[in-house]
């Protein structure tokens, strides 16, 4: 039983039945990337036609940008880490064998490449052929480069760790808070590491001086983090609309609540997605639907895709926010052109 | 989409035969597509992407209660297993020797993502039918993984005599009186009597039996796992009961290996039926009584130190007065 219904901008989608779960989207320019747990990548580009480049064996499971632009990075359960061209040209980078590669970062900033696998997060510094080796108490769970690209946040059990480069190597910061963390995330601003758990809520830390930041009342666990709009905001996953946190001002979210948007009737989102430079957010839910929300106060829900069925496991959109790229967990592909929306 | 995939969980000592099992498993011409997830002392000599390595990795959860520890390592590797866009049968996690099954099951009850995607199948415990004796004796995980098994896959009978085997036999019973036996050389047995047993599933407690020898045996060994079984042909107060069986695991569920339970509570008109790991329990009405069937109440306890926690007078108080 349909809870949205479908909309007029769904006529114009293209929509592609791949038959492997999309693992991850991202925006590389005006590209727009999907990973599939059929080792492939999918580029979508304006006026080209579609590209299919077979990056793995296994199911890829994480997807960045590379440091350099035309590229991405991704990593895979074939234990790779794989770089490959808008053009379509892959090259594995390193291989871990049995281990799967489950993160991987890349910073243009200062041209650092990161992955992990098991306990350990592999660093590749610009003009540096090793890579340097960060253990961990547990499996990785999560991780991410700052904007500057020169710290490394780790997410594990018990917490997270920060390790900052300095001139002898890596100062470890450790974030101590019981539990499993499973994904990490620093403000643009670098001033807050932010991790979600295996319990339903999100842990923070501001790194000035280490004042911690609870966010919980979720009814799910939280798999998706992303800053989104000026203030910025941190929208997330896991309940019945997006969870978006403001981090203006000193405090962050600090004894403040979030804004809610994107009401799922019912449905729990899934995935969330945005750009830096707009206050909206587009939220998908576990039965297929996608709202469009802006972040400003009284901004009323749109309708962009109704609902399918399926949840949508990965979503990504343009800067210039022309075009969305919808996945789903079956593998299904809706590239969707925004402006031919009204308002959108 | 949306079928579960069930994962049976391998347990049992080293030696006992797992490996051998796992390899028939990964070889045989089945025509059924089996991931296998072994332990890093895991001997599996073969490599191709269905086996996949984990690090037994047990967390504790932050929901107050002490004995919910999960297998983070299985809800990440389950979660990566769902994207691929291969599907499998199903899903054969092995442990360690000397694992504690709990963490496993627990895990199956604890997180959503797992029990959407996935669903517990049964745990199936191989032992070495000559060393059993002296396992339970030194290692008391032998002991927790025989009380947590569904199927016990009695193993290297041909070195034990008639009457011993009869003997452990019995003494797993007293120790676990649902649990099927099957005895078996080098793991010979068919797959199906080990694999989709859907031993978690509420509506297969219904046909539980338990099977509590008359035999004496079983009071032979001073074993620290035992088993309760009670009944009662008087309905339960629904109330009382909650209360009773909720504070019960509450104080004791980590003396609490298992409880399964088919219950007849006064005023409802289907069987209640409830299944607990430890402090984790889960319950639903399933299905009107049968004609033929009598409508009584059937609980039964697997665990350590129960004789101290008044079990019968306890469950006699829930009765309707």
């Amino acid at each position: 039983m349909a809870r949205f219904e479908q909309t007029p901008l769904e006529a114009q989608a293209h929509l592609l039945d791949t038959g492997a779960p999309v693992t991850a989207v991202l925006a590389e320019a005006d590209v727009l990337v999907s990973a599939h747990g059929d080792g492939t990548l999918r580029m979508f580009e304006p006026g080209k036609p579609d590209r299919v480049i077979q990056a793995h064996r296994g199911a890829v499971l994480a997807l960045c940008a590379d440091r350099d632009a035309g590229a991405v990075l991704s990593g895979g359960d074939d234990g790779r880490m794989v770089r490959t061209t808008l053009e379509g040209h892959s090259d594995c980078l390193a291989s871990f064998g049995r281990h799967w590669v489950e993160h991987v970062a890349a910073s243009r900033a200062s041209g650092w490449r990161a992955c992990s696998a098991g306990r350990a997060v592999h660093i590749w510094r610009q003009g540096v052929r090793h890579a340097d080796v960060l253990e961990h108490p547990s499996t990785v769970g999560g991780m991410a480069l700052d904007a500057r690209g020169r710290r490394v946040a780790v997410a594990h059990y018990g917490g997270v760790t920060v390790h900052e480069r300095g001139k002898r190597g890596y100062r470890p910061i450790k974030l101590a808070f019981s539990g499993s963390h499973l994904g990490v995330t620093f403000s643009p601003d670098g001033r807050f590491v932010i991790s979600s758990m295996q319990e339903n809520m999100l842990r923070g830390w501001r790194l000035g001086d280490r004042a911690d930041l609870r966010m919980a009342g979720y009814p799910t666990k939280v798999h998706g983090l992303r800053w989104v709009g000026t203030l910025p905001w941190l929208a997330t996953t896991g309940a019945g609309f997006a969870v978006c946190w403001p981090f203006d001002g000193r405090d962050g979210p600090m004894d403040r609540p979030p804004r809610t948007v994107a009401e799922g009737r019912g449905q729990i989102a899934t995935c969330v997605a945005g750009v830096s430079g707009a206050d909206i957010v587009f939220t998908g839910f576990e039965d297929g639907a996608v709202l469009f929300a802006e972040l400003s106060a009284g901004g009323e829900d749109r309708v962009v895709r109704g609902s399918t069925g399926v949840a949508v496991s990965a979503m990504g959109v343009t800067p210039d926010l022309r075009w969305l790229l919808i996945g789903d967990e079956a593998g299904l592909l809706c590239h969707l052109p925004l402006r031919a929306a009204q308002g959108i | 989409m949306n079928v579960q995939v069930p994962v049976t969980v391998l347990t049992g000592f080293l030696g006992a035969g797992k490996t051998t099992l796992l390899n028939r498993i990964l070889t045989e011409e089945h025509g059924r597509r089996y991931a296998v997830i072994i332990n890093e002392f895991g001997e599996i000599g073969i490599d191709n992407d269905l086996v996949i390595d984990a690090d037994e990795e047990v967390f504790e959860m932050n929901n107050g209660c002490i004995c919910c520890t999960v297998r983070g390592d299985l809800i990440r590797i389950l979660g990566g297993l769902m994207k691929r866009a291969e599907r499998f049968d199903a899903i054969v996690v092995e442990t360690t020797g000397i694992a504690d099954p709990a963490p496993v099951a627990q895990t199956f009850f604890v997180d959503r993502d797992v029990s959407t995607r996935t669903r517990l199948d049964a745990i199936v415990t191989v032992a070495d039918a000559l060393n059993l004796p002296a396992q339970l004796a030194e290692c008391h995980e032998a002991a927790e993984q025989i009380a947590f098994a569904d199927v016990v896959l009695l193993n290297k009978i041909d070195l034990v005599a008639e009457d011993a085997l009869v003997a452990i036999e019995a003494r797993i019973r007293a120790m676990n009186p649902w649990a099927r036996i099957v005895r078996t050389e080098r793991c010979q047995t068919a797959l199906e009597t080990l694999l989709g047993q859907q031993a978690f599933d509420l509506k297969r407690i219904l046909e539980i039996e338990p099977d509590f020898l008359e035999s004496d045996h079983a009071h032979e060994h001073d074993d620290n796992v035992t088993s309760v079984s009670l009944h009662s042909e008087v309905a339960l107060d629904q109330d009382r009961f909650q209360d009773w069986f909720s504070a019960l695991l509450r104080d004791r569920g980590q003396d609490i290996l298992r409880s399964k339970g088919v219950l007849s509570l006064d005023g409802e008109d289907e069987r209640y039926v409830i299944q607990g790991v430890h402090m984790l329990m889960e319950g639903d009405f399933i299905g009107a009584w049968p004609e033929t069937a009598p409508r009584e109440s059937r609980l039964v306890f697997i665990g350590r130190n129960l004789h101290e926690m008044d079990l019968q007078a306890g469950f006699e108080a829930c009765r309707v007065r």
